[in-house]
């Protein structure tokens, strides 16, 4: 990547997007640790079903739009004053 | 073939593909803003240099411009590590299928000893990590996972209807043998069976590894094609035996003195009075001075595409008349003007 695509002003705004990314980052990280462990437990799913697991059309959409929302929130921080 | 990627190769190739697509947005925003600036399309200079040089200070000091950039530069160099590392997490379960595939009607000659040209060497096109042939399935990460999954949505998924649309253009009906030149993993290939599917169909690429996703999906699909590996330069075939020879997106991939080489080998193996169809991007003339700067600035100067600039900027039907074509011409097709295809048919004499 080029070194001089972000400059010396970017650097509040890329700051900003750091920590949205590292809030939603750890948000994700919470959930599907409690939600592993919880079906670990229970016996529910054998250890490689996350790997193997084929997202069905609802669910793929709703995906989908919770990643759109993700990269709008960092491009956001990044192209725009807060 | 079917297939599933793993939950962080599937989730990875998603956000890359969003990451672009969503970014994209800023374009329609900095241009407007360039154009309220004072960047008046009529009054800037043609030459791409002096383009440069007058456009590209005024964008890169607006800040969404400076993040697209940041945007489509991370995904360029991203993705085909990103897909590797998808194909690498399926290998054990894709492996035989697609070893399977290249078994069937369809063959692949390979070269015994390539004389591969020094623009296409060790080069990463459009800055993608391992080129064409740096890993063993590269045909299948760059033709499905990369261009099917993270490039076609970029093109509203219009990717294969663009390419389709040059052997549509052709003007011959019916035409017996039919040779594809720089084929890759033959997503042009597809089209050009399509259009016609009576036709025998050779077709040739300098990567073996692109050649081989070809022939997989040929088989899959029960088409026999002649694969070979190749230089259109340097073409392995006899004189005057094909009715076609077409191309689609090559050119702008090497130099001008290559483009002629190749012209020459399409003229010397075409049968008498039969025609080269030769698709690629938008010739330089066609744009405004501010979209022609687009053009350049996004792929000349920051795209990894070393060549593109000097094939735009040349008239290609001038380079088939030098070559020895009877007739050329090159235009754009339908509103857009894309793609660019040359039309040259070979004398009868």
């Amino acid at each position: 990547m080029s070194k001089d695509n972000l400059r010396a002003e970017d650097l509040d705004r890329l700051g900003q997007a750091i920590i949205t990314l590292a809030k939603e980052l750890w948000v994700v990280k919470d959930r599907v640790r409690i939600l592993e462990a919880t079906l670990a437990d229970a016996g529910v799913i054998p250890p490689d079903a996350v790997d193997q697991f084929q997202p069905n059309a609802e669910l793929g959409e709703s995906l989908s739009a919770d990643r759109a929302l993700l990269i709008e929130q960092v491009l956001g921080a990044l192209s725009t004053d807060q | 073939m079917e297939y599933s990627l793993h939950q962080r190769g599937r989730a990875s190739i998603d956000f890359l593909s969003d990451l672009r697509s969503l970014s994209d947005r800023f374009e329609a925003r900095t241009d407007q803003r360039a154009i309220a600036a004072g960047l008046d399309p009529a009054k800037l200079p043609a030459d791409p240099e002096k383009l440069q040089a007058q456009v590209a200070p005024v964008l890169e000091a607006d800040p969404e411009f400076r993040v697209l950039r940041m945007c489509r530069d991370w995904t360029l160099e991203q993705h085909g590590q990103v897909a590797m590392e998808a194909f690498d997490e399926i290998r054990t379960d894709i492996e035989g299928p697609l070893k399977a595939l290249q078994a069937g009607p369809t063959t692949v000659a390979y070269a015994d000893d390539l004389d591969a040209p020094d623009y296409w060497e060790g080069y990463e096109f459009h800055k993608s990590a391992g080129g064409w042939d740096g890993h063993d399935y590269m045909g299948f990460v760059h033709g499905e996972l990369i261009h099917r999954r993270m490039v076609n949505p970029s093109f509203a998924g219009m990717i294969y209807a663009v390419r389709k649309s040059v052997a549509e253009a052709a003007p011959v009906s019916n035409p017996e043998k039919i040779l594809d030149v720089g084929c890759c993993s033959g997503q042009y290939t597809q089209g050009v069976a399509e259009v016609f599917p009576n036709s025998e169909l050779w077709a040739c690429d300098l990567s073996a590894r692109q050649l081989e996703q070809a022939q997989r999906y040929a088989n899959e699909h029960d088409l026999k094609w002649n694969l070979f590996q190749a230089a259109g330069e340097a073409l392995p075939l006899d004189d005057e035996q094909f009715d076609l020879v077409t191309s689609y997106a090559m050119f702008h991939e090497m130099p001008i003195s290559a483009s002629h080489g190749n012209l020459q080998e399409y003229l010397r193996v075409l049968k008498p009075g039969a025609y080269a169809v030769v698709g690629d991007v938008k010739a330089y003339h066609a744009y405004n001075n501010y979209d022609r700067w687009k053009a350049d600035y996004w792929n000349q100067v920051h795209g990894g595409d070393p060549f593109w600039r000097e094939y735009a900027s040349t008239n290609l039907a001038e380079i088939a008349l030098d070559a020895g074509f009877a007739e050329a011409e090159w235009y754009g097709l339908g509103e857009r003007q894309y793609p660019f295809v040359l039309i040259a048919r070979k004398g009868k004499g």
